[in-house]
């Protein structure tokens, strides 16, 4: 049984970024494995028999209210992250993954410093970083070895700029300098080893499933399952985005 | 100052009257907003100022339209004046029209109410043009997930709402013991369940699991603190705005629609409908500007609800984003039928026999059903 942890449900779900845990459920249903969801909340046990973790976005009050809870995990999630298995981090929780988070009033409030970067947030909210974003893969970390679109798309919605360390790598490019991680570069997310860091929000699984697909090859080829899937309909849904942001 | 906002307001009646009859564009509802909103004047503040009124602004995620309704039907039916912008046009352009579209009944006598539906996160733009020395009511329905394209999220809401607030001394804030309340300024009325709710829903067949049920609680709290008796006969006159549960006939089928526009108001539904008959659920979702241009709102919606409710349900779904509630319902494992847009819908029912239709509708695809089944 492939094992899902899926981190603070109640707390971090802004805008159905829990739909990945089930996408990964579904995905690996079309594969013959079977696997279940475990939503992990404040004080439950994180152990290292789970194979996949995921993380959402939520208000500034409630990620307050995991904030401690979520610094306990941290030897626990390097293990798993060093490992190479498979976790999604998305908008603030990708956020707690760096060194700290500089709030508009200049707060530093410290993150789990799993990777070399950075948050600040500018002191006018006015400015979030909101709207459709279509990011061009990073070839040289993700090589999609099936016919699949090379672009991602995704709603961004946040006001922290995060600034990566020139090793770490992104996910990718954004088409739109004002979307991604920051303004003032255009790459989107994280990318180490089978970890993916993000801000885009909601079923990002579901609308890109290549993200599903490279986070899950190692373990579809060490159980021997040939990693071919027919994404038809996910596919037409991905085309249909994107011709309407590219419009 | 006044007369000049009449003489524009002629003006674009005359407009409207050109552009909608004779070059057939468009309903013309919000064209004056529009232009007036691309000017560099503050119009919206002239219109605050020159009509001397009681103002009541209602936002809120779920039930603005319904309750602004029927707080217009209450107070028409007691024969007080109302301008309103009851069509639901409630960005700042949609009030802008509501002014410039009924201003020249105002000629002679201010209205007694100006009762103005209004966008949340359009709240703080409203309060700025409105002048720092009046009076008004502000009503706070409830506040949950909607587009995060225009809200983003809920908290900087708040946040936004009760700055603006600051700059008044004198007005009504009213809320219900939500969530957020502890966030909103000090002192606002609070909200409870009052003692004539339950004769109102029952006189205006309110439907269990709706917002209105609890939105007849702010209404009647309102009316108290205006002091005005509700003529409780008047309101089986009533009939909710379209959409909110109306029944149309095409082809010998049935179809019920329930506007659905966030994850709150599909849940309400999927209850609603648990006790129904419906064989035949069509989901219909568009990704217009009314309605959002992200759908991960489906995402939210209550995944045990779903798989109970459209559990042995016939689910066809229709619209510019059927595809992707496609795949959310395979996700779960619930099993629909992609018909991708109205006609089609139509013509499969009407080919299939089908006797009713349960139609659940987020903004843009509630008004384009209505109006082809009109």
């Amino acid at each position: 049984m492939f094992k899902i942890a899926h981190l603070y449900p109640k707390e971090l779900n802004l805008y159905g970024d829990t739909g990945n845990v089930y996408y990964v459920k579904y995905f690996l249903n079309k594969f013959g494995i079977k696997s279940g969801i475990y939503e992990i909340g404040i004080g439950d046990v994180l152990d290292d028999t789970y194979d996949f973790i995921f993380a959402g976005g939520g208000p500034d009050s409630l990620q307050n209210k995991i904030y401690q809870d979520f610094l306990t995990r941290k030897s626990f999630l390097i293990k798993h992250i060093h490992r190479g298995k498979p976790s999604l981090f998305i908008c603030g929780s990708y956020q707690l993954m760096g060194k700290y988070y500089l709030t508009a009033d200049k707060k530093k409030i410290k993150g789990l410093n799993i990777f070399d970067i950075v948050t600040k947030s500018p002191p006018d909210q006015k400015h979030r970083l909101v709207g459709n974003s279509i990011i061009t893969l990073n070839e040289s970390v993700i090589k999609p070895n099936y016919n699949f679109d090379t672009r991602i798309i995704g709603f961004q919605n946040h006001n922290g700029r995060t600034y990566l360390n020139s090793k770490v790598k992104n996910i990718g490019k954004s088409k739109n300098l004002y979307l991604g991680n920051n303004d003032v570069d255009y790459g989107e997310g994280l990318l180490f080893k089978k970890t993916l860091c993000s801000y885009l929000h909601g079923p990002l699984l579901v609308k890109n499933p290549q993200l599903a697909y490279y986070l899950l090859y190692d373990y579809l080829k060490n159980k021997k399952k040939v990693p071919m899937y027919n994404f038809f309909a996910e596919y037409i849904s991905h085309k249909n985005i994107l011709l309407k942001n590219e419009s | 100052m006044k007369i000049i906002l009449y003489i524009i307001s002629y003006f674009f009646i005359f407009i409207k009257i050109l552009k909608v009859n004779l070059l057939q564009w468009g309903d013309g509802d919000t064209f004056a907003g529009y232009i007036l909103e691309k000017t560099q004047i503050d119009f919206l503040s002239l219109f605050f100022k020159s009509v001397n009124s009681n103002y009541i602004f209602v936002t809120g995620t779920n039930g603005k339209t319904s309750t602004v309704s029927l707080i217009n039907h209450i107070l028409k039916s007691q024969n007080y004046s109302v301008l309103s912008n009851s069509t639901g046009s409630n960005l700042k352009r949609g009030i802008l029209s509501a002014f410039i579209n009924n201003l020249p009944k105002f000629y002679s006598k201010n209205p007694d109410f100006c009762v103005l539906e209004v966008d949340e996160a359009s709240v703080p733009l409203i309060l700025k043009s409105f002048p720092k020395n009046k009076i008004f009511s502000l009503m706070v329905l409830n506040l949950s997930r909607d587009q995060l394209d225009r809200y983003g999220e809920i908290d900087t809401l708040v946040v936004e709402i009760n700055k603006s607030l600051k700059f008044f001394k004198n007005y009504n804030l009213i809320l219900n013991k939500g969530p957020f309340f502890k966030h909103f300024v000090a002192n606002p009325i609070l909200v409870k369940k009052h003692i004539l709710n339950n004769n109102l829903q029952n006189i205006l067949k309110i439907k269990q699991y709706s917002h209105l049920s609890t939105n007849l609680d702010f209404i009647l709290t309102l009316f108290d603190i205006l002091n005005i008796k509700i003529n409780l006969s008047s309101l089986s006159e009533f009939s909710f705005v379209a959409g909110r549960g109306s029944l149309y006939k095409k082809n010998n089928v049935s179809y019920e629609i329930h506007l659905t526009k966030n994850p709150v108001s599909f849940d309400n539904n999927l209850l609603y409908l648990s006790g129904k008959e419906y064989e035949n659920i069509l989901i219909f979702v568009n990704d217009n500007i009314p309605d959002g241009r992200d759908v991960s709102w489906f995402y939210d919606i209550n995944y045990s609800y779903l798989k109970k409710i459209l559990k042995n349900k016939s689910v066809y779904l229709a619209g510019t984003r059927s595809y992707d509630f496609y795949n959310f319902l395979n996700i779960l494992n619930i099993e629909s039928f992609n018909l991708f847009n109205l006609d089609n819908s139509f013509d499969f029912f009407k080919k299939t026999g089908a006797k009713k239709i349960f139609v659940l509708s987020n903004y843009s695809a509630t008004m384009e059903i209505v109006k082809c089944l009109k």
